[in-house]
């Protein structure tokens, strides 16, 4: 298999997934890597910033970047992106009231809501000061409103800044070298399903850089014949689930084609030492 | 009265099977149960025999079981034409930001399911409806969502947009004299800010009856059983905390924590595996069940519950005859026949 090092060569990775399937985990071991290699990385987290912040191995993160090991991290919060898009993107006077004439447009329209969120994780991909942002983004049902927020604001927005501002963010989402989203999956069909249909639905509009599937079985040496002989108990039960069980996701695996699998930690790991080991992912050939 | 029992947890935990599973049991206790579920797996949804279809339907092999799926966007068109004259709820349902609030708010969304609920508890056909919550935001988010949708509706936008005076039509006319307006309007180009003028008063029109139903919702949530569903993993476990946190949730307990996905305590018991292949994959999956353990009881002695273990399948029982057995099986009793 090609090295997954490309991945990192971007401005922007955008980690989606369904709930449930690691995505934060993935996400911190994105920017965990690009920190090893001595990139200068922020870790943004939209939405809440819980999970990227355990597998950080971070108390909590604000909306401010601060550094956890090599990595930067900050969590991306409404209120404070959209005063920094009305005050450095649309460059507006009169802060107080066109500001809250803005506030209340941002609660009625979701595009323009969604692009003042996206918009922040792409303008911080364009700061000197990153060679990379990682976002920890909403699950893949959602991320689809973020993604394609500028374009829908294209259609809403007659002209202005705001459609301006919209249309930057749109060709830099679009361009393949700037921006990648890294869609996770583990192998169960729901997730499949949806992991799927995001590549399929988003062709156009973001490129796709890598599918993960997490959480997957390591091989093991036997099979159904071998465990034929063994007494009932634990060791059979134990077999017989794990090999029930790799069946199941090798067919699932098969229709996802994920570019990279990451095994099932098993027993007791802290979030970060997960994201850790997951960073080893992104270098190994 | 119509008993209430509402599922929540994070995203991919199980909520929609273990709902399902909630709802078979109740109705083979005798009463006339309804499950809303929202977006089921494809093997679930063939089992119960439910296509796109919002109205509720007959599960086979089940006498008083009855299935329905959530359909945000209807929900709201009923929201309009309810509590909106027949020429508001026009403009209304075919403008593209009521569209937005129904289809991509995650407040939108949760309000649905609790409006669906509301419209088929007072419907009487049914003695208990179990809900399957959306997955957006969690369940804290699904809580507060009547409350957020009367802020949303109330007009505050409204008002500020036009100041203390009501306007009629054509409303930026009058407006625009104002600087702050005419600035954001320059950014916004054009029409923007009146197109959304115009929504904000038609959706103010909704507010007197939405208002009323919001707060019928919210005592629905308030006199509710939760069912809380984790798996041993620190994301879904953290979300289960907040819920039982939550102010409207605090005041009772929930009627059971479902720990799902738990691989079998007695396989930590094995004596020492042999250095084989088959000893090794033993003594991993010991691991992973002792793992599970520790994370269940430090749950018990945080929340002071005790969660009932479901087991970890490899592919989980679609039918929900076999739901209902898993669960039973696994010592979760309604507790409400």
């Amino acid at each position: 298999m090609p090295s997954l090092g490309a991945v990192l060569e971007r401005r922007l990775c955008v980690v989606t997934g369904k709930g449930g399937t690691g995505k934060s985990a993935v996400a911190a071991s994105l920017a965990i890597a690009a920190g090893r290699r001595g990139m200068r990385v922020l870790a943004l987290a939209m939405g809440d910033g819980d999970g990227l912040a355990r597998h950080l191995g971070a108390p909590r993160l604000g909306p401010s970047p601060e550094a956890f090991g090599d990595v930067h991290a900050a969590v991306v919060e409404p209120a404070s992106a959209l005063d920094e898009y009305l005050r450095h993107r649309i460059r507006i006077p009169h802060l107080g009231a066109v500001a809250r004439i803005f506030a209340a447009v941002v609660d009625t329209v979701p595009g323009i809501r969604d692009t003042v969120m996206i918009g922040k994780v792409v303008h911080d991909s364009t700061l000197p000061a990153w060679d990379l942002v990682v976002a920890d983004a909403p699950p893949t049902g959602q991320v689809q409103s973020y993604l394609g927020a500028p374009e829908t604001i294209a259609g809403l927005v007659p002209g202005g800044a705001v459609r301006d501002q919209a249309a930057w963010l749109r060709s830099l989402l679009q361009d393949p070298e700037h921006t990648g989203v890294v869609v996770v999956a583990t192998p169960e069909e729901l997730p499949v399903t949806e992991a799927m249909a995001f590549r399929d639905h988003m062709a156009d509009t973001t490129a796709v850089a890598a599918v993960i599937a997490n959480k997957v079985l390591p091989e093991v040496g036997f099979d159904a014949a071998a465990i034929a002989g063994i007494a009932p108990g634990p060791a059979l039960e134990a077999a017989r689930f794990q090999l029930a069980l790799t069946e199941a996701q090798h067919r699932h695996l098969a229709e996802l084609r994920p570019d990279r699998v990451v095994s099932l930690l098993f027993g007791m790991h802290t979030p970060d030492e997960t994201a850790s080991r997951i960073a080893d992912l992104w270098e190994l050939p | 009265m119509t008993g209430i029992t509402l599922v929540m947890g994070s995203g991919g935990v199980g909520k929609t099977t273990v709902a399902a599973g909630t709802a078979a049991l109740i109705a083979q206790s005798g009463l006339r149960t309804l499950a809303i579920t929202v977006d089921p797996a494809r093997r679930l949804a063939d089992a119960m025999g439910i296509g796109q279809a919002s109205d509720p339907t007959r599960v086979a092999g089940f006498a008083h079981l009855d299935v329905a799926m959530l359909d945000a966007a209807a929900a709201w068109d009923d929201i309009a034409r309810r509590h909106a004259d027949a020429a508001t709820a026009r403009r209304l349902v075919t403008n593209p930001y009521f569209r937005a609030v129904a289809d991509r708010f995650p407040s939108g969304q949760n309000y649905a399911a609790g409006e669906t609920l509301l419209h088929h508890a007072e419907s009487g056909s049914y003695d208990h409806i179990v809900v399957d919550t959306p997955p957006a935001e969690g369940g804290s988010a699904f809580l507060a969502a009547p409350r957020r949708i009367r802020t949303l509706v109330a007009g505050r936008a409204l008002r500020v947009l036009t100041g203390p005076r009501l306007p009629g039509r054509r409303l930026v006319y009058s407006v625009t004299a104002r600087p702050a307006l005419k600035v954001a309007d320059a950014v916004l180009g054009g029409r923007l800010l009146e197109d959304v003028a115009e929504f904000l008063l038609d959706l103010s029109a909704i507010y007197p009856g939405l208002a009323r139903r919001s707060r019928a919702v919210e005592a629905l949530y308030a006199g509710a059983g939760l069912v809380v569903v984790v798996t041993p993993d620190p994301g879904p476990i953290a979300e289960a905390r907040r819920i039982l946190s939550h102010p409207s949730g605090a005041t009772r307990a929930p009627r059971a924590v479902v720990f799902n996905r738990v691989v079998p305590h007695a396989w930590t018991k094995a004596p020492p595996a042999p250095p084989d292949p088959v000893g090794a994959n033993l003594s991993r999956w010991a691991a992973e069940a002792a793992r599970h353990e520790a994370l269940r009881h430090s749950f018990s002695s945080h929340t002071g519950v005790t969660p009932i273990p479901l087991p970890w399948l490899v592919e989980p029982p679609a039918s929900p005859l076999a739901l209902a057995d898993l669960m039973r099986s696994a010592g979760f009793d309604p507790g409400l026949s």
